[in-house]
């Protein structure tokens, strides 16, 4: 790849890298953290990797350093899981919205592979190649991740119908 | 298919994907019944999330621009090129190159300045307060103990300076033994008729010879054997006088100075003794190697008088003879005791320069200090040893 193909990269991924980091640490400054550090990692290796390859290569390193950052601030900033039922339940305004702030409860791998999967459209076994997971972990994952966010839509939907 | 507790909720994905075909539908759902598992519950709607609009507004800062390459340098050197820069390393032809590639690339001229600002000044209010403590102290020998180094005499090298005259003289007569008797100096310790011995190590190999003549005190010839093959370095200008150098250890020197002479008597049984296997060197002084045409294979400058200052000097309990007496295996003999061991990397260095300091101030002393030559027995050792035993028959009639 040479520079202006990397300049291309960051003109196509940049925002969508950013969007998946993001959506998983409901963090604006962190995510932005994540996507200098991933077009760092690319121009490290932009002499060997191929251009056809720099977008599984970006998600692949975006997920790597997302779940760095996940573990580091998990042990010194416990997740408040009251905080964010209550922060669901207190901010949506859309069925989205109301999602991608329950994205935030669960567990990092479910997240980011339902990320890759309704944001990228990545198949499950492109997904495992980026994660490193198996196709059928990968499924398993997406399954429980939907099935928690659907679990957190009806609590929200059973929190206003008893709403006054 | 093999559905499991443990994969079935991928068969649920596959499911709602539609990948499953009737059979396997039948399997999946049966398997749900079978664990009490609600299928309909959990292939209903679930949730999928549509991405957000949110963009990434620090693109700028992930570009890389492309750089317009300029003379010889290019994308590839011009960090190389602005270091040097920086550094002063250019001519001025190469500034001017280096310049005109920055003005073709402003967005690097901030990286140019970088460079410049990257220079370390030292901060040089940060000072070791505590210099006294590292400083050595200077060891001030005792007036007498110098004028017993003028005594204690001094190696020189002659090697190839004399030997070919040597040589020749050799080849036209028989050189004739003469005694030696240097007028008496002041400034020159000599050693008394008493202390004019021969010697032997614990191992009874001889190891010097010392003749004296009846009349005068300071009429004597030393002959040394040195049980070693090391040799005691010479300083380096002696090394480019052509004269091989071989630094001793510490150990080596003690082992040396285990076959310090002792003094047990005059005789002949010395030279008896002597045999090239036994005796590397045989050390005599200046004079009676030139009169006796003796050819050194390695000749040093050494101090003679070691046994003296070693023995009869009266140290005071002090630093100096501490100092001293630390240092007496390598230095002993040397009559360069007022060097410090630890400004040296080795023996063979402190020696030599002793050497060197003892030919400025010692030879200017006394033009009569005696001169010890060692010599490599080699094959003039028999023709040494001849002369030797002439000599002493000589003055035993």
């Amino acid at each position: 790849m040479n520079k202006s193909q990397y300049n291309k990269c960051v003109e196509q991924y940049a925002d969508r890298i950013f969007r998946f980091a993001l959506s998983s640490l409901r963090d604006e400054d962190k995510a932005k953290d994540v996507v200098q550090e991933t077009f760092a990692r690319i121009w490290e290796h932009v002499d060997t990797v191929e251009f056809e390859r720099a977008k599984p290569y970006l998600f692949t390193a975006a997920h790597h350093i997302m779940i760095d950052e996940i573990r580091r601030c998990q042990k010194t900033e416990p997740l408040d899981a009251t905080y964010i039922q209550e922060s669901i339940s207190n901010s949506y305004s859309d069925i989205q919205e109301v999602l991608h702030s329950a994205l935030a409860t669960l567990p990092e791998v479910q997240r980011n592979v339902i990320l890759l999967c309704d944001y990228e459209g990545y198949s499950y076994q492109e997904i495992g190649e980026i994660t490193g997971l198996s196709e059928s972990q990968v499924k398993v994952y997406i399954f429980r991740g939907r099935t928690a966010l659907k679990k957190q839509l009806k609590s929200i939907d059973n929190l206003i119908d008893v709403e006054p | 298919m093999k559905i499991s507790i443990n994969n079935y909720e991928a068969y649920l994905i596959d499911y709602m994907d539609g990948r499953l075909n009737n059979a396997e539908i039948q399997q999946l759902k049966a398997f749900c019944v079978q664990n009490h598992i609600d299928f309909e519950e959990l292939t209903e709607d679930l949730p999928v999330l549509e991405s957000t609009d949110d963009t990434f507004d620090e693109k700028e800062y992930l570009f890389k621009n492309k750089i317009v390459p300029f003379g010889n340098i290019n994308e590839d050197n011009y960090e190389e090129r602005f270091i040097a820069y920086q550094e002063l390393l250019l001519d001025g032809e190469e500034e001017r190159e280096v310049e005109e590639f920055a003005d073709k690339n402003p967005l690097l001229l901030k990286d140019l300045r970088t460079y410049g600002n990257c220079r370390l000044e030292p901060d040089t209010t940060i000072a070791f307060k505590d210099k006294d403590n590292l400083k050595k102290k200077a060891v001030i020998l005792p007036l007498y103990a110098k004028i017993a180094a003028v005594a204690a005499v001094i190696a020189v090298l002659f090697g190839l300076f004399w030997l070919p005259k040597n040589e020749n003289d050799n080849a036209n007569q028989q050189p004739e033994l003469v005694e030696l008797t240097p007028e008496p100096s002041e400034n020159v310790l000599y050693p008394s008729e008493k202390e004019s011995v021969i010697s032997q190590d614990e191992e009874g190999r001889d190891v010097a010879l010392y003749v004296s003549d009846d009349k005068q005190q300071s009429n004597e010839d030393v002959v040394r054997n040195i049980s070693t093959e090391k040799q005691i370095a010479p300083h380096n200008e002696d090394v480019a006088r052509n004269v091989s150098t071989e630094f001793l250890t510490e150990n080596e020197t003690e082992e040396i100075q285990e076959i310090r002479p002792k003094q047990i008597g005059i005789g002949p049984e010395l030279l008896a003794s002597l045999t090239p296997k036994n005796a590397t060197e045989i050390e005599v002084s200046k004079d009676f190697a030139i009169e006796n045409g003796l050819l050194p294979e390695r000749v040093f400058f050494l101090p003679v008088n070691d046994f003296h200052l070693a023995q009869n000097q009266e140290w005071d309990d002090n630093d100096d003879y501490e100092y001293y007496d630390h240092h007496r295996p390598s230095l002993i003999g040397k009559g360069i005791s007022w060097l410090s061991k630890d400004r040296y990397g080795s023996i063979g260095e402190v020696v030599s320069d002793g050497l060197r300091i003892a030919k400025r101030e010692v030879i200017e002393l006394s033009e009569q200090a005696l001169v010890a030559v060692y010599i490599k027995a080699d094959e003039s050792f028999d023709e040494a040893k001849n002369r030797l035993e002439e000599r002493f028959e000589r003055k035993s009639e």
